[in-house]
């Protein structure tokens, strides 16, 4: 009895992995031609973008936009979607790897460099073209996809479209400023002052002093270009040219001025002692608590807003009313951070061009529509009549619908609007959100307008092979902490730099980034690193 | 439990340090399964005025676990969750047991060959891309049994099991195998009923794993309909990359998870697990082996 | 003179009719073998035929190539890992932290079991049980989390208690020496009580009749403990230190990465975290790879070592 038990299981065991084995690899598409109409295609994408967290299709009768695309492009679309990150590029490896590669894909602009030397993807000339992408090419323009390429004269990537304009900003408190009767700094030295004052002249009026004028969040890591002494120092973000050489801004010389400067903020107490283990957003939480009086951030548009539940503004106001944060350009300085630039890619698999081109144009067809105005409509918010109203090139939301619709029911068209930001004026429309009040308006057009600049051309710059930039940073990391947090002076910054230069070979490496960009400027030639 | 009869003052005195011990230990223990359901229970305006470290909120709040429970992607998943656990440990404990027994023996010959190549595999990996593509060639990918299969054995537990046999008393089976019992059914029922609290042991071992499961969920899954509790669980308090682009379309929606939905979904991924183990905790008693060796 | 003679006779006459004894012996066991056959398939299905994808270490993977095509890197990506100023500071923090946590963790499993034996209060000791191994299923984010929240150097608690009451300012986070010591301690109070329950398994199939004849020898509790106990747990506990030490260059990346910190990369520095940042602005699979054989072959040496030593010092190994 227990044998005969056994060796039904066993035989059930084997029958399980024989009989389900299956070579075949990606979808092979069954065409049927149908009188007139393109053959029926079945396709196999992968995507991912930073607003797939919570993110879930609906069922195919709810999924407009699935209907819309199989009814225009007779396809049988499958997408695969994750946010982006580690896990995302781990599966797409594998799948890669697998022989199972999906027609189209997104990927990291540094991921698809390995993609592209190994000979993956397909060469895009004569698929991405102005004439056959039209819409495309509204939002990246020939010349800059054309610079954002590996080696000049390839087309193996293009560009994945994105949000153009950052919103890095500074915010103060200016109902602190307010009550202690004090103007908006525009200068180090006025900064220096407000911060002063912020810590000990008791903002909040809660009789103790227990603010602090400033917090970021080092992660443990290094000083953040959360501190305004970078800007102060003329150092832009993280990377940048300044006459006309390649800067790493955080391995500069004159990050020596930058460690002092900061040192004599730490000094005066002004700072949140908590500032470089801080990981974000801790500094945001104790900002919220009313605890600091100014903090920054390189993207996040919502901190002011009112019309955001969890917004900055909204936490600090929910304990304290009076509560006003306020976007601020606190220096005099030319630029205050860089426009973004291209951080993903669209791919094609080199087997899919091979054998199935058809299954490439009709891919990019689509593609192409999405990037359209009517496909961006459809994809950014709903179905014309139900979730907006269209009068000329002004949007107005339906606010209900689309909630209930849409954003309620999983937030699922970011999966469809991955190919295009969140930006109508691109297009030249014009969104009417009633949800976003004048205050935000205000406020986020002020944080548009403060002045950026573009750093580098659109090259991705890649460590030369066999070095190991990985511990170059860490060595970074050490020397900006020890330099702040143990010499408490910049005076050691330059012997410091020269050791990350030579015996953690930063100078091959910059020389290296310098040789990429002049590879992609076709004019002008940058210096030497120095 | 040591087994005395008449407890001397020392004893008592031990037995007084002991119990003192192990309250503070478990108050130590205690103090970070409260915080997380204090937390999830807070309303997130006082979350913040606390600096994040409540010790008793003013109001209470279910609304986060409202919200977790209203997602219609939580049912399906449960049963996911639940079907992987429950199959999955089944499979995992006979596949192992029937591994183990023969391994527990000595006298089997090309044991010591096996037990080596099992341990191996502890130490030796392909990685994970060998393995995605082991699972697809089977025809696993995109069911739940991918969920189940791969993991199919742990050899940690294995080798806890094989330990456990070999301290079994040989008088046992050999009493067994005189009655004319074969080297099956004497593992069904000899052995077994002995073992008691080594199969408790890796039951739960198993299960948790299963309940657990993260990883399989996200690489060997992409019909969103079979993705595992803890993967629908995470997903919701992800927060988009605050780098450079934030949608507008999630204006509205939180830009950041509050602390009190990222405490909630701990408490729903944990809670289970701290409520089998006591149910469990009856198999690890004394006695099994009493009364079966007769002289 | 005859015993020797009767060894002779035996070892030259018979070989053969051992052979066959062999196949009958295995015969005879054939059931044994016949369950054996799915743990088996399963290894061979998922552990055996996946491990080729450790030659990547070996190679220059190209993902289009695969494993059977891509270019051969011989130890090339060993090089780069040997060759990386950091290599000896990595090994050093990882060995020591790794040995740290096997005795500092071990141990604690063990005691933890023994107390709860001794308690006869059924309801106390199953709550004991439940909530020990509570804190093993918080993620390390969330201890960590904690952890801030008592040491931060600004707004945290213990550290504004110092302050208050004359200590000065506590930097216990970046503080080297309290690093390592931290991670051991909070390993304890994480995992203990997991721990602890392969212990108390171990312990409840100790056969009763040993106790009962201790206490016919007229042996109180401590020397029941010493015994029998812990003769008992001997066994499982050298074959869970046999594996923990198969495990030494796994110092725990996910603890280690989220209390790691510029100020203590020179103590906590482990190969694991090394790894993650090597890769981390570029995609590659090769080091990654590499660290991955290079810990299994010095995992390979300790349990081969351990094993040994277990079996001398007068026990069981593995095998």
């Amino acid at each position: 009895m227990n044998k005969k038990w056994l060796a039904i299981g066993l035989t059930a065991m084997v029958a399980l992995t024989a009989c389900s084995k299956d070579n075949s690899n990606s979808s092979s598409s069954p065409k049927d031609s149908e009188n007139g109409k393109q053959p029926k295609l079945s396709l196999n994408w992968s995507v991912t973008s930073a607003f797939l967290a919570n993110v879930t299709l609906p069922s195919a009768d709810k999924d407009f936009v699935k209907k819309a695309i199989e009814d225009k492009f007779n396809v049988d679309l499958k997408i695969d979607y994750m946010v982006v990150g580690k896990e995302y590029h781990d599966k797409l490896n594998a799948t890669l790897a697998g022989g199972s590669a999906p027609d189209l894909f997104i990927a990291g602009a540094a991921e698809s460099q390995k993609y592209i030397h190994d000979g993956i993807t397909a060469d895009l000339s004569s698929f991405v073209t102005p004439e056959t992408m039209p819409n495309y090419f509204k939002w990246v323009s020939k010349e800059e996809v054309d610079a954002f390429q590996l080696k000049q004269g390839e087309f193996s990537r293009a560009m994945l479209p994105f949000q153009r304009n950052t919103y890095a900003s500074w915010y103060i408190r200016q109902d602190w400023l307010d009550k202690l009767g004090l103007k908006a700094p525009h200068t180090y030295e006025e900064l220096t002052d407000v911060m002063t004052k912020f810590t000990k002249d008791d903002p909040d009026g809660n009789g103790k002093q227990d603010t602090y004028g400033f917090s970021a969040a080092g992660s443990g890591l290094s000083l953040p270009l959360d501190f305004p002494q970078w800007l102060n120092n003329g150092f832009v973000a993280d990377f940048m040219i300044a006459d006309n050489r390649f800067v790493d801004n955080r391995t500069d010389l004159k990050v020596q001025n930058v460690i002092d400067q900061v040192v004599a903020w730490n000094e005066a107490g002004i700072v949140d002692p908590d500032w470089f283990l801080n990981k974000p957003p801790a500094h945001i939480d104790k900002a919220a608590q009313g605890k600091v009086g100014m903090i920054f951030t390189p993207g996040d548009k919502t901190v002011a807003l009112d019309s955001v539940a969890t917004s900055l503004q909204n936490r600090t106001k929910a304990l304290d009313p009076n509560a006003n944060w306020q976007p601020i350009f606190p220096l005099d300085q030319p630029v205050m951070w860089k426009y973004n630039v291209p951080e993903s890619t669209i791919l094609i698999s080199k087997a899919t061009a091979d054998k199935n081109p058809e299954k490439v144009k009709r891919s990019l067809e689509i593609v192409d529509w999405l990037t359209s105005e009517e496909g961006f409509l459809l994809t950014h918010y709903g179905q014309e009549g139900k979730h907006y109203t269209k009068d000329g090139n002004k949007i107005t939301l339906n606010v209900d619908a689309f909630e209930s619709d849409i954003a309620k029911a999983g937030n699922w068209l970011n999966v469809y609007a991955v190919f295009t930001p969140d930006e109508p004026n691109v297009l030249g429309l014009e969104l009417i959100d009633s949800r976003v009040s004048e205050h935000d308006r205000a406020i986020l057009k002020t944080v548009e307008g403060f002045p950026k600049h573009n750093a580098l051309p659109p090259v991705s710059l890649v460590p030369p092979d066999g070095i190991n930039i990985g511990d170059f940073r860490s060595q970074m990391s050490k020397f900006h902490a020890k330099a702040v947090l143990d010499d408490k002076s910049g005076k050691n910054w330059p012997q410091y730099r020269e050791e990350l230069m030579t015996k953690f070979r930063g100078r091959d490496i910059f020389t290296e980034y310098t040789k990429q960009i002049n590879a992609a400027l076709k004019d002008k030639k940058l210096d030497d690193f120095k | 439990m040591s087994l005395v009869v008449h407890k001397s003052k020392g004893d008592k005195a031990a037995d007084g340090v002991i119990y003192a011990l192990l309250t503070l230990f478990a108050l130590l223990a205690l103090f970070p399964l409260y915080y997380v359901f204090i937390v999830s229970v807070t309303p997130y305006i006082e979350v913040t005025r606390h600096g994040g470290f409540v010790i008793w909120p003013d109001h209470f709040t279910f609304q986060a676990y409202k919200e977790i429970f209203s997602s219609p992607r939580i049912p399906n998943a449960l049963k996911v969750t639940v079907f992987i656990t429950v199959v999955g440990t089944l499979l995992n404990m006979v596949v192992t047991t029937l591994l183990a027994y023969p391994l527990s023996k000595k006298f089997v010959p090309g044991r010591n060959f096996i037990l080596m190549a099992l341990v191996f595999t502890m130490l030796f990996s392909g990685g994970i891309i060998p393995l995605y593509m082991m699972v697809r060639s089977l025809g696993l990918y995109d069911t739940v049994w991918a969920l189940v299969v791969p993991g199919m054995v742990s050899t940690f537990n294995l080798l806890i099991v094989k330990t456990y046999f070999e301290n079994l008393p040989e008088e046992v089976e050999e009493a067994a195998k005189v009655d004319g019992s074969g080297d099956i059914s004497t593992l069904f029922r000899i052995v077994l009923p002995l073992s008691a609290p080594i199969m408790a042991t890796i039951g739960l071992f198993y299960g948790v794993t299963h309940w657990n499961e993260y990883f399989k969920g996200i690489f060997y899954i992409t019909d969103k309909s079979l993705m595992p509790m803890q993967v629908v669980l995470r997903s919701m308090i992800q927060s988009p990359n605050v780098s450079t682009e934030l949608s507008l379309n999630s204006l509205v929606l939180d830009a950041l998870p509050p602390e009190t939905i990222k405490m909630a979904v701990v408490v729903v991924a944990t809670l289970p697990l701290l409520i089998i183990y006591p149910f469990l905790q009856k198999y690890f008693v004394k006695g099994a082996l009493l009364g079966s060796v007769k002289g | 003179m005859t015993e020797m003679t009767g060894v002779k006779v035996k070892s030259s006459a018979v070989p053969r009719l051992v052979k066959r004894d062999r196949w009958r012996n295995i015969y005879n066991r054939k059931w044994f073998y016949v369950m054996m056959v799915p743990g088996i398939i399963y290894y061979i299905l998922f552990h055996y035929a996946p491990m080729a994808g450790a030659l990547i270490a070996f190679q220059k993977y190209n993902l289009m190539k695969g494993i059977w095509g891509s270019p051969w890197a011989g130890f090339g990506n060993f090089r780069v890992i040997f060759d990386s100023p950091e290599f000896l500071q990595i090994m050093r923090n990882t060995l020591l932290i790794s040995i740290y946590k096997i005795v500092g963790s071990m141990v604690p499993d063990v005691i933890l079991a023994l107390m709860l034996n001794e308690i006869r209060v059924r309801w106390f000791k199953r709550f004991v049980q439940t909530i020990t191994y509570g804190p093993y299923f918080l993620s390390w984010v969330i201890v960590y989390g904690l952890v801030f929240s008592f040491l931060a150097p600004g707004s945290g608690l213990i550290t504004n208690l110092v302050r208050d009451m004359g200590g000065g300012q506590m930097d216990l986070l970046t503080d080297q020496n309290f690093f390592r010591p931290l991670l051991v301690l909070t390993e304890i109070w994480k995992n203990t009580g997991f721990g602890a329950i392969i212990y108390l398994a171990a312990i409840a199939s100790i056969n009763q009749e040993l106790y009962e004849a201790a206490v016919v020898d007229r042996a109180g509790r401590w020397r029941q403990l010493w015994h029998v106990t812990l003769p008992g747990i001997r066994d499982v506990f050298v074959l869970m230190l046999i594996i923990r030490v198969g495990g030494i260059l796994d110092a725990g990346f996910d603890q280690v990465f989220i209390f790691l910190n510029a100020r203590v990369y020179d103590v906590g520095d482990i190969v694991d975290t090394w790894v993650y940042r090597y890769g981390f602005e570029r995609l590659e699979f090769g080091v990654a790879a590499a660290m991955g054989v290079f810990k299994s072959v010095v995992g390979l040496v300790f349990v081969l070592g351990a094993n040994r030593i277990a079996k001398k010092v007068g026990g069981s190994g593995i095998w």
